[in-house]
């Protein structure tokens, strides 16, 4: 491998001159628009982007000179990144002439015209010296361009002036530079695995420079030629970041550069002289080579990659406003939401293609096994980015669940004032996340919750007293997540619900029969029906229901669940759970017949086998599972599919709050994560479904609406209830 | 849309041997039947979800709509995307055509009452009758045929 060595290495170097005279052709047009607005910050980041990778790629492959003068013209920029330089027309000419050497640089090595040596060192000089007369820092010594690299350019030593401002000193930049062995190909889960690592320490930037890809015929399928490097922001040091890159220090060789280190304000003399007489700072390169790395091309030698420290005192790391942080220095923006569901609405497009290329995968394994591996692993990364960038979709429209409880805030505050009672709200879990449409549609209900906590809830501040309560009472507002969903508690320490007063009034409203025996969560449950929380009787005596169907109806809209909890003398409890967001589901899907349906899986208990149960009568029948009696319906006769029967039917048991009911299908297909898409305003009448969704090969699926099968469940186990009852009497 | 038709272009299609139109300003494409997807519980005439450019639509078959037996799947079988307006909304639909003839100028109305006498099809859903090429061509009152998903029989 090592005779290929040399000629590798001037192709790589072909590839190189090419790519920089695109980024050097980008640098021009960025400064021609500078000169014109000097205070562009963006402009000057684009700048030192560009000649930051044309630095790095000139040390691979080899071109020291190029690479140090690079760094001095990029060291120039830095200062004026981060505004300790001032950008003057002057220095925009400085900068113009520098992209001339460079281009210079470029063409000498392609042997087009030689090196102009004095122009080049009259640049540097002038560089160099503006940089420091401006920019007052401590240089160390010259010395530290790599020894056996004679470079065509002189520096003058710079006067040494102590740093005038103090700086920030727990964070610092590095540069980590991966010069991996050439039979590396990390797979994509090696590499997430090393970035989230390093991403824990701090705020990491992973490059892969595929300007120093060699041209795709001159490949070699089983070497690597991607080079990457990593930008890390963090306070840990090099030992930290070392052990977060698992085996690559030990397997490949990594650079970790401290970049943008500024030095700390020498004391005294002898501290600058120390910096100034010092050995080299390479040191400050943490350069691991625990294995030759043979064969393969420009790593036939390893390379130094310029750890030239022109302006840094290593010892002492510390950091300006690098890139990374100026970014996040941006804050937030505002944007419209109909921006953001088309960002969302265009993630779900994509789950879809992806979905898409699974399937055809899967089908050209059974014809191309080969292709479909080599597919395999792009699908891998392709799903992994599209569930990022999934996640990153969906958080963007997260807020805190807790502006919608603001507003009660002052309804409480105003109540109080108004009534005489006395009241706090406590809020937890304030910064709950939750898309921003259930929040909007969230806070119509909880005031009607609080509100009727304050009605008829929380007791008079003498009758607290009496019933050995504070005469202050308490209403709290509590979230938090709970598998995909968001879980909201209204808990008051008022007077509670009295369940048989309810349940007796409605008899007396007719809404059950006088002999229909209701347990207390039923009866608990008929304060969601309309008729009883209109009647003003029951409202008084239960003091709840005011208009709870509606609370209850917006918070199914939501595809949400509400239960109520109460214990007489003690107080109430409202529990919401909703899922945090509305346009994407992780859903079961299930087959009956020739058609595919979509159960949201946040609502799946479990799935058993149905045993062959002769006591089953027209499509519905009850479950003893383990000992409750779980009534159930078959899909197949609530939608009148024709055909047979599956022989061995699968029941998925599903609930909400404590109601379940088994809902039997042929079969399960297994998990399926799907863009909800509503149905078509058509379609309003039909109830058995949320919305629908489009599967990998285009067809359209149903999403069962879980409530409405449950409410169709539980009717049943009333009709059986009403059948027991009139066998008994 | 006005009561008298005001449409220069219009679609012709067909449907149990008749042709119909529909203005051409509604229809958005013509798609090769595909994969639909049955909505349980829905209106027979409404029962199916089609996959159109990755939105969900509906796709009716009108001659359901009014009593009349299905049309048996052909060759020219086509479904027609629309652009109605359900409540006020722009909605997409799609509907069954026997056959799709062409985008063509309607020529002229013979009546803008249609006779109760001599069509199958319920006149309150036919908006009026026009000649084209030659053709009597009935205009469909596609907003009114979805306004209300009660079965109109």
């Amino acid at each position: 491998m090592m005779p290929t060595g040399q000629d590798d290495t001037g192709k790589m170097q072909a590839v190189f001159l090419e790519e920089m005279g695109e980024l050097l052709q980008d640098a021009e047009k960025a400064l021609l628009y500078l000169a014109d607005s000097l205070d562009d910050h963006a402009l000057v980041g684009q700048l030192f982007r560009n000649l930051h990778t044309i630095k790095g790629g000139a040390g691979m492959v080899g071109m020291e000179p190029l690479a140090h003068y690079t760094h001095v013209v990029e060291n120039m920029l830095d200062n004026v990144r981060k505004k300790t330089l001032p950008l003057t027309p002057d220095l925009v000419t400085l900068l113009l002439e520098a992209l001339d050497c460079l281009k210079n640089f470029a063409s000498s090595a392609q042997g087009i015209e030689p090196l102009d040596v004095a122009k080049l060192e009259k640049s540097h000089n002038s560089i160099v010296a503006t940089t420091e007369a401006k920019v007052t820092k401590v240089s160390p010594a010259l010395a530290s361009l790599p020894p056996g690299h004679p470079s065509p350019v002189s520096m003058p030593t710079p006067a040494l002036e102590p740093s005038p401002t103090p700086l920030q000193r727990d964070q610092c930049t590095y540069i980590i530079q991966i010069h991996a062995r050439p039979d590396f190909f990390p797979t994509s889960s090696e590499l997430a695995t090393v970035t989230e690592a390093l991403g824990q320490l701090g705020n990491v930037l992973v490059i892969s420079h595929e300007h120093s890809l060699p041209p795709f015929d001159q490949r070699q399928s089983d070497k690597l030629y991607l080079w990457r490097s990593a930008h890390l922001v963090t306070s840990a040091d090099t030992d930290h970041i070392l052990a977060a890159m698992v085996n690559w220090p030990t397997e490949h060789r990594v650079e970790i550069l401290p970049l943008d280190a500024l030095p700390e304000a020498p004391e005294n003399q002898a501290q600058i002289d120390a910096a100034v007489d010092g050995p080299p700072r390479l040191a400050s390169a943490t350069t691991l080579e625990r294995r030759p790395i043979d064969g393969g091309f420009t790593l036939s030698q390893p390379i130094v990659v310029a750890p030239i420290p022109l302006l840094q005192i290593p010892k002492n790391p510390g950091t300006g406003t690098t890139a990374i942080q100026s970014v996040l220095k941006l804050g937030s923006i505002h944007v419209d939401t109909g921006k953001l569901d088309k960002l969302v609405n265009l993630v779900g497009e994509l789950i879809t293609v992806s979905a898409r290329l699974d399937s055809f995968q899967s089908f050209m394994e059974t014809r191309y096994p080969e292709l479909a591996e080599n597919l395999l692993e792009i699908l891998d990364d392709n799903f992994r980015i599209v569930d990022e960038l999934q996640d990153q979709a969906l958080t963007i429209r997260m807020v805190p669940v807790g502006c919608t409880f603001d507003p009660t805030k002052r309804l409480v505050h105003d109540y109080c004032k108004n009534t005489g009672k006395k009241a706090r709200l406590v809020i937890v879990g304030y910064n709950t996340e939750v898309d921003k449409k259930v929040a909007e549609q969230l806070s119509g209900p909880l005031k009607h919750l609080i509100r009727n906590a304050l009605d008829h809830g929380i007791e008079p501040p003498a009758d607290r007293e009496k019933a050995g309560k504070e005469a202050e009472g308490q209403i709290q507002l509590k979230a938090s997540h709970q598998y995909g969903l968001i879980v909201i508690e209204v808990r008051d320490d008022g007077r509670g619900i009295d369940v048989q007063r309810v349940i007796r009034s409605a008899r007396e409203k007719g809404i059950i029969d006088d002999n229909q025996e209701l347990t207390e969560r039923e009866g608990m449950e008929l304060i969601f029906a309309p008729a009883v929380s209109t009647a003003t009787e029951v409202t008084e005596i239960s003091g709840r229901g005011v208009g709870m169907d509606v609370v209850k109806r917006d918070i199914e809209a939501l595809r949400g669940t509400i239960e109520i909890e109460s214990s007489l003398g003690k107080g109430t409890t409202i529990t919401l759970r909703i899922p945090t967001t509305l346009s994407i589901v992780d859903g079961l899907l299930v087959c009956v017949g020739d058609n595919r349906y979509i159960i949201p899986l946040s609502t799946v208990e479990e799935c058993v086998e149905l045993a062959r149960d002769p006591g089953i009568d027209n499509g519905s029948s009850f479950l003893d599972m383990r000992g409750d009696l779980i009534p159930f319906l078959r899909l197949r006769d609530l939608f009148k599919v024709p055909g047979e029967m599956a022989p061995f039917e699968k029941i998925v048991i599903v609930s909400s709050g404590s109601r379940r009911i088994g809902v039997v299908v042929d079969r399960l297909l297994g998990n399926h994560q799907t863009v909800i898409k509503s149905l078509s305003s058509l379609h309003r009448g039909v109830q058995c479904f949320v919305g629908a969704t489009i599967m990998g090969d285009g067809n359209v699926v149903l999403i069962l609406d879980v409530l409405h099968l449950i409410e169709l469940g539980q009717k049943l186990e009333e009709k059986r209830r009403g059948k027991k009852k009139r066998g008994n009497t | 849309m006005t009561n008298t038709p005001n449409m220069a272009g219009i679609l012709t299609f067909v449907m149990s041997n008749e042709i119909f139109a529909v203005p051409a300003s509604m229809v958005l494409e013509i798609l090769d039947p595909g994969p639909a997807t049955p909505v349980p519980t829905a209106p027979a005439f409404i029962n199916k979800l089609i996959n159109f450019r990755g939105r969900v639509i509906p796709l009716a078959d009108l001659r359901l709509r009014c009593g009349l037996p299905a049309g048996a799947p052909s060759g020219d079988t086509r479904m027609v995307v629309l652009e109605i307006r359900f409540e006020d909304e722009p909605t997409l639909v799609a509907i069954l055509a026997d056959k799709v003839y062409e985008v063509g100028i309607l020529e002229g109305v013979v009546a803008d009452k249609v006779p109760r006498i001599g069509t199958r099809w319920h006149p309150e859903f036919i908006k009026a009758i026009g000649r084209h090429k030659d053709k009597f061509v009935m205009i469909l009152d596609i907003d009114r045929i979805f306004a209300s998903s009660q079965p109109v029989l």
